[in-house]
């Protein structure tokens, strides 16, 4: 157990202050911009109820269009630049399994944030997601998987942070412009990251989580494949 | 000019080096597929009327400019990191020519080189606009809006991407910028907070939309300090964002000699 | 521990062949490993370290074969590795880096890694900075730590890629005496362009080129096959004349001083040279070169 706490707190440490205080800093941003929102409009139009709507729609923001992305984007940078690679390489513990724990404490690191600001905004009414708990949560789980799978699949195949995670942002930036033909297209539908801000009510909203849900494992399956292959990982950028 | 032949050699070289990399081609092949597949949703964007093929020309150039200049300002990001990275920074400084004219060889270059891919996405989707219409009269219209709508934002964003990285962290830089690009393109929450969109400094050029092809706003509120545009409002949007351009790549060297000075020091 | 090569053969991607059916015979004690850039060394030593495959050939490593994941973990567990690109994170002082590495390296008692760590630390001469992040370590601090890591779990086979890179002279020379020291019932494998450590510490050596190797033997075998071959010339300015390659060049006021290499002797004025083993490495390069352009 001590064992497991020292190693973890040594990958935790590799991974570095700038990635974990990625989460931390969306949040702050996103809720800033909101009560920015929420002062204005308090002072031009003096309505309560408008005011609420800002900082309920800055968190729902902030869970399913903010935190994803960052998520993918720390992704692929833990990913892709490890200093000591060849090291690791050499040892007896398996590099695959060194990886897959670094983004499975960045992601619980992100879970964290991601469920605290939920929960502290369904117990205060600020929660806009008028799904049941826990279902409700997929509103920032399911895109937050999906983005660090790609961000951590592409970080890998093409041996770049730089290009992964413009990739991810384009495809996620694309996502955004183009969402009239996402929803009207019955297979992309389901790969929709923003379904919860742009059609809350939308009867495939379940299917269309489970199915980002399960994109992200599959992803991040073959993450754990590509980091395998040694002679591979020690190539240089694509 | 003393060291023009200095400056040709960083711009043919950064050029090669940029068009060179794989993760380039292979992002706008993904999104230039991407564009294609959802081409018809793409051309219909709100307050624009849908029968003028100008009107299609020009939401197709606004499109690409909103998308593939995004991914132009983060494919850029790792340019001037990269001289370190590899550890030719050090040689490099030890070059008779100064910093400026190899910096801004390497803004020219790499800028250019990623416009080369932007240039073959847009092509392709006014070449697929002049089959559909057989309309050959287009193309100057078409290439009138690339220029226009394109590229003085591509060299905007390149030159901050350089700058900013002379100081960020690459994942915040990436974040913040995209968080930009979406606060001065579009707003998309109606939230109300202040807002660069249909501004003199909005990259996004709804000015020049409106200024150089006559076309409706794409936003129905009026959320800049210019109601109404014109071609010389236009025109300003376009100087507005190349002097910011070049004020950011300034920024960018003074901070890179600071650094360097600092590092000299140490020792 | 000793290590057997049969046939060896590593393609990248279909293309490159990195090394061409090697057969190489390496027992305990120091052995060095010389050859020009891009003749395979470090391909080599990636495959005895594990990290890559063959694509051909037999690779045993102390009785494990290194065509195996079983084999590989095994030479792990005995193995000490530093490699020529040392990366380390730099937010971890010296001392978490090297109880993070013990940790990845299977030494779980917290206790004994500590020592450990303590004992390697004063070892390569750090302790006074041990806690001080990495990032402020110069570059031959870096290398002490990458010695300190290789040395964690008391390896059977050492291989080490260019450990001196970086040291001053009096720091290459301590390391020089402590790979040494580590020979005996260890097998240390030792890559370098410094040929002065070779000489100073291996008993054996193996030259490769292009993948293969072009000599395997002892080292006064290859200074040997340079006797007779080397020269001191002093002339005025210019480069004497006549076909051999020139070793050094020294200014001495006035005149120029140059050692050189050859079939003949370059002419009345040169003086016959002891060969060492930076002669008998130019020399065997050389003759090389004339049989394949013969």
């Amino acid at each position: 157990m001590r064992k497991g706490v020292t190693r973890a707190r040594y990958e935790l440490r590799t991974l570095g202050p700038s990635v974990l205080a990625l989460p931390p800093l969306v949040v702050a941003i996103f809720l800033g911009v909101s009560l920015l929102a929420a002062y204005n409009d308090a002072h031009v139009s003096q309505s309560a109820a408008l005011v609420h709507h800002d900082l309920a729609a800055g968190v729902l923001y902030l869970l399913e269009f903010g935190i994803p992305p960052v998520a993918g984007l720390a992704a692929s940078q833990l990913i892709a630049h490890d200093p000591a690679k060849e090291l690791h390489l050499a040892v007896v513990r398996p590099y695959r399994r060194t990886m897959l724990l670094r983004l499975s404490l960045f992601g619980l690191w992100t879970l964290l944030v991601a469920a605290a600001v939920s929960i502290a905004a369904s117990r205060t009414g600020y929660w806009l997601v008028t799904r049941q708990a826990p279902q409700d949560q997929l509103t920032w789980l399911a895109p937050a998987v999906w983005c660090i799978g790609l961000g951590a699949v592409l970080a890998l195949a093409l041996r770049s942070t730089v290009a992964s995670s413009t990739i991810l942002g384009m495809l996620w930036l694309g996502e955004l412009l183009l969402r009239d033909y996402f929803l009207g297209n019955a297979a992309l539908q389901k790969v929709f990251l923003f379904l919860t801000i742009v059609e809350p009510q939308a009867a495939y909203w379940l299917a269309n989580r489970l199915t980002l849900v399960g994109m992200g494992l599959v992803l991040l399956a073959g993450t754990a494949l590509l980091l395998r292959n040694n002679e591979w990982l020690l190539g240089q950028e694509a | 000019m003393r060291f023009a032949h200095v400056i040709a050699g960083a711009v043919r070289y950064e050029l090669a080096m940029q068009l060179r990399r794989r993760a380039l081609w292979i992002g706008y092949l993904l999104l230039g597929a991407l564009l294609s597949a959802a081409f018809d949703s793409v051309l219909r964007t709100p307050n624009l009327p849908d029968s003028s093929r100008a009107t299609s020309v020009v939401s197709w150039a606004v499109t690409c400019n909103f998308l593939l200049t995004l991914g132009a300002g983060l494919l850029l990001a790792d340019r001037y990191r990269r001289d370190r990275e590899t550890r030719v920074f050090e040689l490099l400084r030890t070059a008779p020519a100064p910093d400026w004219v190899r910096l801004g060889g390497k803004y020219v270059g790499a800028v250019s080189a990623t416009l080369l891919p932007i240039l073959i996405i847009y092509l392709a989707g006014v070449a697929r606009l002049i089959l559909l219409w057989r309309d050959a009269t287009l193309l100057p219209l078409a290439a009138s809006a690339f220029v226009a709508l394109i590229v003085p934002p591509v060299f905007f964003v390149g030159a901050f991407s350089l700058a900013c990285m002379t100081v960020l962290w690459q994942p915040l830089y990436m974040f913040l910028f995209v968080g930009y690009w979406l606060w001065t393109s579009l707003n998309p929450t109606g939230l109300a907070i202040p807002t660069l969109t249909s501004t003199l400094l909005a990259p996004g050029e709804q000015l020049v939309v409106t200024g150089y092809f006559g076309l409706a706003a794409p936003y129905p509120q009026d959320v800049g300090f210019y109601p109404q545009s014109s071609a010389a409002l236009a025109t300003l949007n376009i100087l507005a964002l190349l002097a910011c351009a070049a004020c950011a790549l300034l920024g960018g060297l003074l901070i890179h000699r600071f650094l360097a000075e600092r590092e000299g020091a140490a020792g | 521990m000793d290590i057997q090569l049969h046939g060896l053969s590593k393609v990248y991607r279909g293309r490159v062949r990195a090394l061409d059916q090697l057969d190489l015979e390496i027992a305990s004690g120091m052995f060095g490993l010389l050859g020009p850039n891009g003749a395979g060394k470090t391909t080599l030593m990636r495959i005895l370290a594990g990290i890559l495959r063959p694509t051909s050939g037999t690779v045993t490593v102390g009785g494990e074969d290194c065509a195996t994941e079983r084999g590989r973990t095994a030479i792990k567990r005995v193995l000490g590795y530093l490699p020529q690109e040392l990366g380390l994170y730099p937010d971890l002082s010296a001392r978490e880096f090297l109880d993070y590495m013990g940790i990845l390296k299977g030494l779980d008692d917290g206790k004994a890694r500590g020592r450990r760590v303590r004992e390697l630390l004063d070892v390569v001469g750090i302790a006074e900075v041990s806690n001080r992040q990495l990032k402020t370590f110069s570059g031959g601090m870096k290398r002490r730590v990458g010695i300190a890591q290789a040395l964690l779990n008391d390896p059977k086979l050492l291989i080490v890629d260019e450990p001196t890179a970086g040291l001053d002279p009096e720091e290459r020379i301590r390391f020089r005496n402590l790979l040494a020291e580590l020979g005996g019932d260890r097998l240390v494998l030792l890559s370098t362009h410094i040929v002065e450590d070779i000489a100073q510490t291996c008993q054996r050596l193996a030259v490769l080129a292009q993948g293969r190797v072009v000599f395997q033997g002892t080292i006064a075998e290859l200074v040997g096959a340079a006797e007779g071959k080397v020269w001191t010339v002093t002339t005025s300015g210019g480069r004497p004349a006549g076909h051999f390659d020139v070793i050094s060049t020294m200014h001495q006021g006035s005149s120029v001083l140059y050692r050189v290499i050859g079939e003949v002797t370059p002419g009345d004025a040169a003086t016959p040279a002891t060969p060492n083993l930076e002669d008998g490495y130019v020399w065997l390069m050389r003759d090389r070169r004339a049989s394949v352009v013969a």
